[in-house]
Protein backbone atom coordinates (compact mmCIF):
# COMPACT_ATOMS: atom_id res chain seq x y z
CA UNK A 1 0.00 0.00 0.00
CA UNK A 2 0.99 3.32 -0.60
CA UNK A 3 2.01 6.09 1.42
CA UNK A 4 1.55 9.59 0.76
CA UNK A 5 2.46 12.69 3.36
CA UNK A 6 -0.19 14.47 2.14
CA UNK A 7 -3.47 12.97 0.30
CA UNK A 8 -5.73 15.67 -1.25
CA UNK A 9 -9.21 14.98 -2.65
CA UNK A 10 -10.93 17.34 -4.64
CA UNK A 11 -9.35 18.65 -7.70
CA UNK A 12 -11.09 22.56 -7.72
CA UNK A 13 -8.97 25.69 -6.73
CA UNK A 14 -8.78 24.62 -3.37
CA UNK A 15 -7.25 21.15 -3.84
CA UNK A 16 -4.86 22.09 -6.47
CA UNK A 17 -3.37 24.70 -4.84
CA UNK A 18 -2.87 22.62 -1.84
CA UNK A 19 -1.24 20.21 -3.82
CA UNK A 20 1.03 23.07 -4.72
CA UNK A 21 1.86 24.11 -1.58
CA UNK A 22 2.43 20.65 -0.43
CA UNK A 23 4.14 19.07 -3.19
CA UNK A 24 6.59 22.08 -3.13
CA UNK A 25 7.28 21.50 0.09
CA UNK A 26 8.47 18.01 -0.69
CA UNK A 27 5.60 16.20 0.63
CA UNK A 28 4.80 12.99 -0.78
CA UNK A 29 1.22 14.78 -2.35
CA UNK A 30 -1.41 12.46 -4.18
CA UNK A 31 -4.09 14.51 -5.73
CA UNK A 32 -7.29 12.60 -6.22
CA UNK A 33 -9.37 15.11 -8.27
CA UNK A 34 -11.78 12.53 -10.14
CA UNK A 35 -12.33 12.32 -13.57
CA UNK A 36 -13.21 16.59 -14.49
CA UNK A 37 -10.95 18.33 -12.28
CA UNK A 38 -12.02 22.13 -12.06
CA UNK A 39 -14.92 22.26 -9.62
CA UNK A 40 -17.52 24.78 -9.76
CA UNK A 41 -14.92 27.28 -11.80
CA UNK A 42 -14.43 24.57 -14.73
CA UNK A 43 -18.22 25.34 -15.18
CA UNK A 44 -17.52 29.56 -15.34
CA UNK A 45 -17.59 31.03 -18.87
CA UNK A 46 -15.32 34.37 -17.68
CA UNK A 47 -13.71 34.47 -15.02
CA UNK A 48 -12.90 37.94 -14.09
CA UNK A 49 -12.03 38.62 -10.31
CA UNK A 50 -8.83 36.17 -10.45
CA UNK A 51 -6.23 38.76 -8.94
CA UNK A 52 -3.68 39.05 -11.77
CA UNK A 53 -5.48 37.85 -14.09
CA UNK A 54 -7.51 40.46 -16.11
CA UNK A 55 -6.75 39.36 -19.56
CA UNK A 56 -10.13 37.41 -20.78
CA UNK A 57 -9.58 33.76 -19.30
CA UNK A 58 -11.90 30.82 -19.51
CA UNK A 59 -13.20 28.95 -16.50
CA UNK A 60 -11.42 25.72 -17.85
CA UNK A 61 -8.23 27.72 -18.88
CA UNK A 62 -7.83 28.91 -15.56
CA UNK A 63 -7.82 24.94 -14.51
CA UNK A 64 -5.78 24.17 -16.82
CA UNK A 65 -3.09 26.36 -15.03
CA UNK A 66 -3.51 25.10 -11.82
CA UNK A 67 -3.60 21.93 -12.51
CA UNK A 68 -0.05 22.49 -14.79
CA UNK A 69 1.07 24.57 -11.58
CA UNK A 70 -0.57 22.05 -8.83
CA UNK A 71 1.51 18.85 -10.76
CA UNK A 72 5.04 21.09 -11.67
CA UNK A 73 6.78 19.95 -8.45
CA UNK A 74 5.82 16.36 -8.32
CA UNK A 75 2.13 15.88 -7.03
CA UNK A 76 0.65 12.84 -8.18
CA UNK A 77 -2.71 13.56 -9.95
CA UNK A 78 -4.96 11.00 -9.86
CA UNK A 79 -8.36 11.08 -12.07
CA UNK A 80 -9.94 8.08 -10.33
CA UNK A 81 -13.01 8.77 -7.15
CA UNK A 82 -12.05 8.53 -3.80
CA UNK A 83 -15.07 6.09 -2.92
CA UNK A 84 -14.62 4.93 0.66
CA UNK A 85 -11.84 6.89 3.26
CA UNK A 86 -11.23 5.49 6.81
CA UNK A 87 -10.19 7.74 9.37
CA UNK A 88 -10.59 5.03 12.42
CA UNK A 89 -6.56 4.54 11.94
CA UNK A 90 -3.62 6.21 10.97
CA UNK A 91 -2.32 6.05 8.65
CA UNK A 92 -5.48 7.29 7.02
CA UNK A 93 -7.03 5.33 4.65
CA UNK A 94 -8.85 6.17 0.83
CA UNK A 95 -10.05 3.71 -1.38
CA UNK A 96 -9.54 4.72 -5.01
CA UNK A 97 -10.81 2.13 -7.39
CA UNK A 98 -9.80 -0.95 -6.33
CA UNK A 99 -6.17 0.30 -4.37
CA UNK A 100 -6.23 0.99 -1.19
CA UNK A 101 -3.70 4.04 -0.29
CA UNK A 102 -2.14 5.42 2.77
CA UNK A 103 -2.13 8.75 4.05
CA UNK A 104 -0.22 10.86 6.59
CA UNK A 105 -2.59 13.59 6.05
CA UNK A 106 -5.36 14.13 4.65
CA UNK A 107 -6.91 17.71 2.84
CA UNK A 108 -10.59 17.24 2.00
CA UNK A 109 -11.79 20.11 -1.10
CA UNK A 110 -14.38 17.89 -2.17
CA UNK A 111 -16.46 21.57 -3.40
CA UNK A 112 -19.96 21.23 -3.17
CA UNK A 113 -22.93 19.86 -5.91
CA UNK A 114 -25.36 21.81 -6.84
CA UNK A 115 -28.71 21.53 -5.46
CA UNK A 116 -31.74 19.96 -7.28
CA UNK A 117 -34.84 21.34 -7.14
CA UNK A 118 -36.35 18.08 -5.93
CA UNK A 119 -38.69 16.98 -8.84
CA UNK A 120 -38.71 13.72 -10.67
CA UNK A 121 -38.85 15.15 -13.84
CA UNK A 122 -35.06 16.95 -13.14
CA UNK A 123 -33.70 13.94 -13.16
CA UNK A 124 -35.27 12.57 -16.32
CA UNK A 125 -34.68 15.23 -18.44
CA UNK A 126 -31.32 16.44 -16.96
CA UNK A 127 -29.32 16.86 -20.73
CA UNK A 128 -32.61 16.79 -22.59
CA UNK A 129 -33.37 20.27 -21.34
CA UNK A 130 -32.20 20.62 -17.47
CA UNK A 131 -28.82 21.89 -17.22
CA UNK A 132 -26.54 23.43 -14.53
CA UNK A 133 -24.11 24.83 -16.80
CA UNK A 134 -24.34 27.80 -19.11
CA UNK A 135 -20.62 27.58 -20.00
CA UNK A 136 -21.38 24.31 -20.91
CA UNK A 137 -24.76 24.20 -22.67
CA UNK A 138 -25.69 27.36 -23.68
CA UNK A 139 -25.12 27.06 -27.51
CA UNK A 140 -27.82 24.56 -27.49
CA UNK A 141 -30.26 27.14 -26.50
CA UNK A 142 -29.91 29.57 -29.60
CA UNK A 143 -33.16 31.26 -30.39
CA UNK A 144 -34.79 29.12 -27.93
CA UNK A 145 -36.58 30.30 -24.15
CA UNK A 146 -34.42 29.24 -21.02
CA UNK A 147 -35.86 29.39 -17.43
CA UNK A 148 -33.25 29.99 -15.08
CA UNK A 149 -34.39 28.95 -11.78
CA UNK A 150 -32.32 31.31 -8.66
CA UNK A 151 -31.76 34.64 -7.53
CA UNK A 152 -28.00 34.56 -6.80
CA UNK A 153 -24.73 35.35 -8.18
CA UNK A 154 -24.83 32.04 -10.07
CA UNK A 155 -28.07 32.29 -11.58
CA UNK A 156 -27.59 36.01 -12.68
CA UNK A 157 -24.44 35.03 -14.26
CA UNK A 158 -25.84 31.89 -15.71
CA UNK A 159 -28.52 33.79 -17.03
CA UNK A 160 -25.68 36.50 -18.70
CA UNK A 161 -24.04 34.04 -20.53
CA UNK A 162 -27.32 32.18 -21.88
CA UNK A 163 -28.82 35.56 -23.08
CA UNK A 164 -25.17 35.61 -25.66
CA UNK A 165 -27.50 32.65 -27.58
CA UNK A 166 -30.89 32.58 -25.95
CA UNK A 167 -33.65 34.13 -27.19
CA UNK A 168 -34.99 34.78 -23.82
CA UNK A 169 -34.02 34.14 -20.37
CA UNK A 170 -36.46 33.76 -17.75
CA UNK A 171 -35.10 34.02 -13.80
CA UNK A 172 -37.70 32.75 -11.85
CA UNK A 173 -37.11 33.33 -8.19
CA UNK A 174 -38.55 32.62 -5.21
CA UNK A 175 -37.92 35.85 -3.28
CA UNK A 176 -39.09 39.31 -3.95
CA UNK A 177 -35.76 40.76 -5.40
CA UNK A 178 -32.48 38.63 -6.40
CA UNK A 179 -30.28 38.12 -4.06
CA UNK A 180 -27.26 38.52 -6.17
CA UNK A 181 -24.13 41.09 -6.46
CA UNK A 182 -25.16 44.66 -7.56
CA UNK A 183 -22.85 44.43 -10.38
CA UNK A 184 -24.86 41.26 -11.83
CA UNK A 185 -27.75 42.32 -10.74
CA UNK A 186 -27.43 45.53 -12.89
CA UNK A 187 -26.27 43.59 -16.24
CA UNK A 188 -29.12 41.37 -16.01
CA UNK A 189 -31.32 44.16 -15.44
CA UNK A 190 -30.10 46.23 -18.40
CA UNK A 191 -30.29 42.81 -20.63
CA UNK A 192 -33.14 42.72 -23.10
CA UNK A 193 -33.29 39.49 -23.08
CA UNK A 194 -33.10 38.68 -19.44
CA UNK A 195 -36.31 38.97 -17.47
CA UNK A 196 -37.42 38.27 -13.77
CA UNK A 197 -40.48 36.66 -12.53
CA UNK A 198 -40.56 37.30 -8.46
CA UNK A 199 -42.51 35.21 -5.55
CA UNK A 200 -42.62 32.01 -8.10
CA UNK A 201 -41.56 29.01 -7.15
CA UNK A 202 -41.19 26.08 -10.22
CA UNK A 203 -43.13 22.90 -9.24
CA UNK A 204 -42.92 20.77 -11.97
CA UNK A 205 -41.10 20.37 -15.20
CA UNK A 206 -42.92 18.75 -18.06
CA UNK A 207 -41.95 17.07 -21.06
CA UNK A 208 -41.79 13.47 -22.86
CA UNK A 209 -38.76 13.77 -24.21
CA UNK A 210 -36.85 17.00 -23.78
CA UNK A 211 -38.11 20.16 -21.71
CA UNK A 212 -41.20 21.62 -23.09
CA UNK A 213 -42.69 23.47 -20.34
CA UNK A 214 -42.83 24.19 -16.52
CA UNK A 215 -45.13 24.70 -14.17
CA UNK A 216 -44.86 28.07 -11.70
CA UNK A 217 -46.44 28.86 -8.32
CA UNK A 218 -47.03 31.73 -6.95
CA UNK A 219 -45.61 32.04 -3.83
CA UNK A 220 -48.44 34.25 -2.26
CA UNK A 221 -51.50 32.69 -3.62
CA UNK A 222 -50.84 29.08 -5.04
CA UNK A 223 -51.89 30.12 -8.49
CA UNK A 224 -50.26 28.13 -10.51
CA UNK A 225 -49.18 28.41 -14.44
CA UNK A 226 -47.68 26.51 -17.35
CA UNK A 227 -45.45 28.48 -18.85
CA UNK A 228 -43.67 27.30 -22.15
CA UNK A 229 -40.05 26.61 -22.51
CA UNK A 230 -36.92 25.18 -23.99
CA UNK A 231 -34.48 24.64 -21.29
CA UNK A 232 -34.25 25.00 -17.33
CA UNK A 233 -31.51 26.15 -16.01
CA UNK A 234 -31.05 25.06 -11.96
CA UNK A 235 -28.97 27.95 -10.09
CA UNK A 236 -30.30 27.29 -6.57
CA UNK A 237 -27.37 26.85 -4.79
CA UNK A 238 -24.97 23.84 -3.57
CA UNK A 239 -24.99 20.92 -1.11
CA UNK A 240 -21.77 20.24 0.49
CA UNK A 241 -19.60 17.03 -1.41
CA UNK A 242 -19.57 15.10 2.01
CA UNK A 243 -21.07 11.66 1.34
CA UNK A 244 -18.22 9.64 2.09
CA UNK A 245 -17.15 11.49 4.90
CA UNK A 246 -20.02 10.11 7.16
CA UNK A 247 -19.63 8.52 9.96
CA UNK A 248 -15.70 9.82 9.37
CA UNK A 249 -15.49 13.05 10.08
CA UNK A 250 -18.27 15.13 12.24
CA UNK A 251 -20.74 16.66 10.18
CA UNK A 252 -23.26 19.25 10.94
CA UNK A 253 -27.44 18.58 10.15
CA UNK A 254 -26.68 20.30 6.63
CA UNK A 255 -23.62 17.98 6.32
CA UNK A 256 -20.80 20.39 6.39
CA UNK A 257 -18.08 19.35 7.83
CA UNK A 258 -17.69 21.12 11.40
CA UNK A 259 -14.31 22.39 11.76
CA UNK A 260 -11.85 25.31 13.59
CA UNK A 261 -10.34 27.39 10.25
CA UNK A 262 -9.16 24.56 8.17
CA UNK A 263 -8.88 22.11 11.02
CA UNK A 264 -10.73 19.22 11.65
CA UNK A 265 -11.62 17.42 14.78
CA UNK A 266 -9.24 14.44 13.44
CA UNK A 267 -6.03 15.35 14.04
CA UNK A 268 -4.09 15.74 10.49
CA UNK A 269 -7.31 16.16 8.19
CA UNK A 270 -7.77 19.33 7.15
CA UNK A 271 -10.85 20.84 5.15
CA UNK A 272 -10.21 23.60 1.85
CA UNK A 273 -12.65 25.50 -0.42
CA UNK A 274 -16.45 25.76 -0.74
CA UNK A 275 -16.85 22.77 0.80
CA UNK A 276 -15.89 25.32 4.57
CA UNK A 277 -16.76 28.22 3.24
CA UNK A 278 -20.80 28.88 3.35
CA UNK A 279 -20.35 33.10 2.66
CA UNK A 280 -17.59 33.93 0.24
CA UNK A 281 -17.59 30.96 -2.12
CA UNK A 282 -14.72 33.03 -4.58
CA UNK A 283 -11.57 31.40 -6.66
CA UNK A 284 -9.63 33.56 -4.44
CA UNK A 285 -11.09 32.63 -1.08
CA UNK A 286 -10.79 28.70 -2.66
CA UNK A 287 -7.40 28.97 -3.48
CA UNK A 288 -6.68 30.82 0.01
CA UNK A 289 -8.11 28.04 1.91
CA UNK A 290 -6.19 25.82 -0.26
CA UNK A 291 -3.03 27.64 0.84
CA UNK A 292 -3.69 27.38 4.83
CA UNK A 293 -4.69 23.78 4.76
CA UNK A 294 -1.34 22.69 2.76
CA UNK A 295 0.63 25.27 5.13
CA UNK A 296 -1.04 23.53 8.33
CA UNK A 297 -0.72 19.92 7.02
CA UNK A 298 3.10 20.64 6.80
CA UNK A 299 3.07 22.00 10.47
CA UNK A 300 1.22 18.99 11.50
CA UNK A 301 3.90 16.30 9.97
CA UNK A 302 6.54 18.55 11.01
CA UNK A 303 5.51 18.23 14.81
CA UNK A 304 3.99 14.69 14.76
CA UNK A 305 5.65 12.56 12.01
CA UNK A 306 4.31 9.73 12.30
CA UNK B 1 -6.17 2.69 -39.13
CA UNK B 2 -10.12 4.04 -38.49
CA UNK B 3 -9.91 7.62 -37.14
CA UNK B 4 -12.41 10.21 -36.00
CA UNK B 5 -13.98 12.42 -39.03
CA UNK B 6 -14.56 16.07 -38.38
CA UNK B 7 -17.83 16.75 -39.90
CA UNK B 8 -19.52 20.56 -41.04
CA UNK B 9 -23.65 20.12 -41.52
CA UNK B 10 -22.40 20.48 -45.47
CA UNK B 11 -20.83 17.04 -44.99
CA UNK B 12 -23.90 15.61 -43.18
CA UNK B 13 -25.90 14.15 -46.62
CA UNK B 14 -22.25 12.24 -47.19
CA UNK B 15 -21.04 11.32 -44.22
CA UNK B 16 -23.88 10.15 -42.27
CA UNK B 17 -27.26 9.59 -44.54
CA UNK B 18 -25.27 8.43 -47.30
CA UNK B 19 -23.20 5.77 -44.93
CA UNK B 20 -23.47 2.17 -45.30
CA UNK B 21 -21.99 1.30 -41.62
CA UNK B 22 -23.81 2.69 -38.16
CA UNK B 23 -22.21 6.36 -37.21
CA UNK B 24 -21.55 8.03 -34.00
CA UNK B 25 -21.64 11.79 -34.12
CA UNK B 26 -20.43 13.58 -31.23
CA UNK B 27 -21.68 16.79 -30.54
CA UNK B 28 -19.12 19.25 -29.10
CA UNK B 29 -17.43 22.00 -28.32
CA UNK B 30 -14.20 23.18 -27.05
CA UNK B 31 -15.37 25.37 -23.67
CA UNK B 32 -16.75 22.02 -22.56
CA UNK B 33 -14.53 20.84 -19.67
CA UNK B 34 -16.69 17.30 -20.36
CA UNK B 35 -15.50 17.09 -23.86
CA UNK B 36 -12.16 17.55 -22.84
CA UNK B 37 -12.62 14.61 -20.60
CA UNK B 38 -14.24 12.58 -23.09
CA UNK B 39 -11.79 13.18 -25.99
CA UNK B 40 -9.04 11.07 -25.20
CA UNK B 41 -11.65 8.16 -24.48
CA UNK B 42 -13.49 8.64 -27.67
CA UNK B 43 -10.25 8.88 -29.67
CA UNK B 44 -9.67 5.62 -28.18
CA UNK B 45 -12.30 4.29 -30.08
CA UNK B 46 -11.70 3.57 -33.69
CA UNK B 47 -9.07 1.83 -32.61
CA UNK B 48 -11.46 -0.23 -30.87
CA UNK B 49 -14.51 -0.54 -32.95
CA UNK B 50 -13.62 1.50 -35.48
CA UNK B 51 -14.09 -1.14 -37.75
CA UNK B 52 -18.04 -1.58 -36.87
CA UNK B 53 -18.80 2.20 -36.65
CA UNK B 54 -17.91 5.22 -38.60
CA UNK B 55 -16.50 8.05 -35.73
CA UNK B 56 -17.03 11.88 -36.53
CA UNK B 57 -17.81 14.74 -34.14
CA UNK B 58 -19.18 18.06 -35.47
CA UNK B 59 -18.17 21.37 -33.07
CA UNK B 60 -21.29 23.27 -32.04
CA UNK B 61 -18.86 26.79 -31.91
CA UNK B 62 -17.64 26.04 -35.37
CA UNK B 63 -20.71 27.74 -37.09
CA UNK B 64 -23.96 29.17 -36.19
CA UNK B 65 -24.84 26.18 -38.96
CA UNK B 66 -23.63 23.29 -36.89
CA UNK B 67 -25.62 24.90 -33.61
CA UNK B 68 -28.74 24.83 -35.24
CA UNK B 69 -28.20 21.30 -36.68
CA UNK B 70 -27.34 20.29 -33.08
CA UNK B 71 -30.46 21.67 -31.50
CA UNK B 72 -32.26 20.23 -34.90
CA UNK B 73 -31.32 16.76 -33.98
CA UNK B 74 -32.13 17.36 -30.16
CA UNK B 75 -29.16 17.86 -28.28
CA UNK B 76 -29.03 20.08 -25.46
CA UNK B 77 -25.92 19.19 -23.68
CA UNK B 78 -22.16 18.56 -24.35
CA UNK B 79 -20.93 16.18 -25.18
CA UNK B 80 -23.81 14.34 -26.79
CA UNK B 81 -23.00 11.31 -28.98
CA UNK B 82 -25.59 10.42 -31.32
CA UNK B 83 -25.86 6.82 -33.31
CA UNK B 84 -26.99 6.78 -36.53
CA UNK B 85 -28.22 3.81 -38.93
CA UNK B 86 -29.33 4.28 -42.12
CA UNK B 87 -29.32 8.09 -41.22
CA UNK B 88 -31.90 7.76 -39.02
CA UNK B 89 -31.01 8.04 -34.67
CA UNK B 90 -30.97 5.05 -33.00
CA UNK B 91 -29.69 5.99 -29.60
CA UNK B 92 -28.08 8.88 -27.71
CA UNK B 93 -24.98 8.91 -25.04
CA UNK B 94 -25.13 12.01 -23.12
CA UNK B 95 -22.01 12.86 -20.83
CA UNK B 96 -18.77 11.08 -19.71
CA UNK B 97 -18.48 7.24 -19.89
CA UNK B 98 -15.80 5.34 -19.22
CA UNK B 99 -13.58 3.69 -22.49
CA UNK B 100 -15.07 0.13 -21.63
CA UNK B 101 -18.48 1.86 -21.04
CA UNK B 102 -18.73 3.65 -24.59
CA UNK B 103 -17.72 0.61 -26.01
CA UNK B 104 -20.27 -1.48 -24.84
CA UNK B 105 -23.24 1.65 -25.03
CA UNK B 106 -22.23 2.12 -28.38
CA UNK B 107 -22.27 -1.43 -29.68
CA UNK B 108 -25.24 -2.27 -27.72
CA UNK B 109 -27.38 0.45 -29.42
CA UNK B 110 -26.36 -0.91 -33.20
CA UNK B 111 -27.22 -4.54 -31.92
CA UNK B 112 -30.80 -3.52 -30.22
CA UNK B 113 -31.88 -1.24 -33.75
CA UNK B 114 -33.80 -2.92 -36.18
CA UNK B 115 -32.06 -0.50 -38.59
CA UNK B 116 -28.81 -1.94 -37.53
CA UNK B 117 -27.97 -5.51 -38.66
CA UNK B 118 -24.16 -4.35 -38.89
CA UNK B 119 -22.97 -5.79 -35.47
CA UNK B 120 -19.78 -8.01 -36.73
CA UNK B 121 -17.11 -6.42 -38.34
CA UNK B 122 -17.05 -5.18 -41.68
CA UNK B 123 -15.31 -2.29 -43.71
CA UNK B 124 -17.54 0.22 -45.47
CA UNK B 125 -17.33 -0.19 -49.25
Amino acid sequence: MSLYDVVVIGGGPAGLTAALYTSRARLKTKLITGPTPGGQIALTYNVNNYPGLHEPTTGPELVERLITHATKFGAELDRREATVVDFSLKPYKVQLGSELIAAKTVIVATGSLNRKLGLEAEDQLMGKGVFVCATCDAALYEDLRVVVVGGGDSALQEALDLSKFAEEVVIVHRGDDVTGCQCLKTQAQENPKIRFIFNTVVTDIIGEEYVEAVKLMKTPDGVVETFQTDGVLVAIGWDPNTGIFKGQLELDADGNIVSDGVKTGKPGIFVAGDLNDRVYRQVVTACASGCMAAIEAERYLTQKPD
Amino acid sequence: MPEIKDIQVADWETEITGSKIPVVVEFWHQKCVACKEMKPIYEALPGRIGDRVKLTRMNILDSKENRRHAIKQGVRSTPTFLVYCDGRPIGAIIGIRTLNEMDAEVLALIGMSDNCLLATPLEEE
